[in-house]
């Protein structure tokens, strides 16, 4: 679970670095971009100027490591004002679906 | 059941508005930290959330404030809102225990 | 039932390593284990040994440290985010050239697979960001 913005802090960055475990693991994850953690699928990033690594880069290794289960919070992205168009990976999912996935998960990891 | 940890005070952050938009009938809230503000009564600057809470706590939700936390802060029991129930660290325990998963908002 | 701990926050910048710690002993009070510690992102700060608190004191990470030793708990932390940090054994200090490790006793330097494992075997993780 992202509910964070990239680079102003490290959350994003290292809760992506989880999720990447989890698939180099082969354990099954999916992610949900949700409230403030909607910005990490922004495209394009260019963040040489602020010597960080480039979260949506990042990102784009995940189907490598088996994670296709992505998935994007509506209303975050409508409170945004932010469209499908805007977001570089993931499903749209009402708050129904939200719900839904956390009572299907075997554990949230919060980032 | 969902249990939904909130660490933020509701007056400064989103934190409590994001959970209760996701929050279901059969989860429980557990305000800790600052976000046990977000459990006052006479919050007059934050009044949406009260009726979220209020709303959701008709509706099933169980909501619960963290004592110590309340304590620490001097927020007397008297000034929370009736549909939050005081719990202890014991209880919190229980609710991680009782929830088939634990989604932290902070 | 056992549970895993993901701790994000740091000692006294933020209540969260304190609400964890306090967290933790009363799952062990009430008869629950602790499958693993796992400290990530600047919650790695926790397990410094060089924090240091007045006379008479014991500092957050000197708890964590007495909780683990008394039930013998597995506590990891995250290597790239410790080192990063400036949080190290002895052997990664000596690796990269430093003067010394400052990695608490009791804590283990380990890689997010331990983070992973944790999500997997334990009956319930919870996060203290």
């Amino acid at each position: 679970m992202f509910r964070h913005a990239p680079y102003g802090n490290a959350l994003a960055r290292e809760g992506l670095e989880a999720a990447l475990a989890c698939g180099a693991m082969g354990a099954k994850a999916s992610l949900l971009y949700i409230n403030e953690g909607v910005w990490q699928l922004l495209e394009p990033q260019d963040s040489s100027a602020i010597d960080c690594k480039n979260q949506a880069a990042m990102a784009s290794a995940l189907p490598l490591y088996d994670i296709d289960e992505i998935w994007v919070d509506e209303a975050s992205l409508q409170q945004r004002n932010l469209t499908a168009t805007d977001i570089n990976a993931g499903k749209i999912i009402d708050s129904s679906r939200v719900q839904a996935l956390f009572a299907t998960s075997k554990n949230i990891l919060s980032f | 059941m969902i249990l939904h940890t909130v660490n933020k005070s509701a007056f400064d952050n989103r934190a409590l508005g994001d959970c209760l938009r996701v929050v279901a009938t059969n989860d429980a809230v557990l305000l800790i930290e600052n976000g046990v503000y977000g459990a006052l009564s006479s919050s007059q600057s934050e009044p949406a959330h009260v009726e979220s809470i209020l709303e959701l706590s008709a509706a099933g939700t169980r909501f619960y404030v963290l004592q110590a936390d309340c304590q620490a802060r001097g927020l007397t029991d008297s000034a929370l809102l009736p549909a939050v129930q005081i719990t202890d660290d014991a209880g919190f325990v229980a609710l991680a225990a009782e929830a088939s998963a634990i989604q932290s908002w902070y | 039932m056992n549970f895993a701990l993901l701790i994000l926050g740091p000692p006294y910048s933020t209540q969260a390593s304190a609400s964890a710690l306090r967290f933790a002993r009363a799952a062990l009070a009430g008869g629950h284990e602790i499958y693993r510690l796992f400290f990530y992102h600047d919650g790695v700060h926790n397990a410094s040994a060089l924090v240091t608190a007045g006379q008479d004191e014991s500092t957050l990470p000197q708890q964590w440290q007495q909780l683990i030793a008394a039930h013998r708990l597995d506590s990891v932390v995250c290597i790239a985010a410790a080192t990063r940090r400036g949080v190290l054994n002895q052997q990664e200090a000596t690796r990269h050239g430093k003067t010394g490790g400052n990695l608490g006793d009791g804590h283990e330097l380990s890689g997010l697979g331990q983070l992973v494992d944790a999500g997997l075997n334990a009956d319930r993780v919870i996060t203290f960001g």
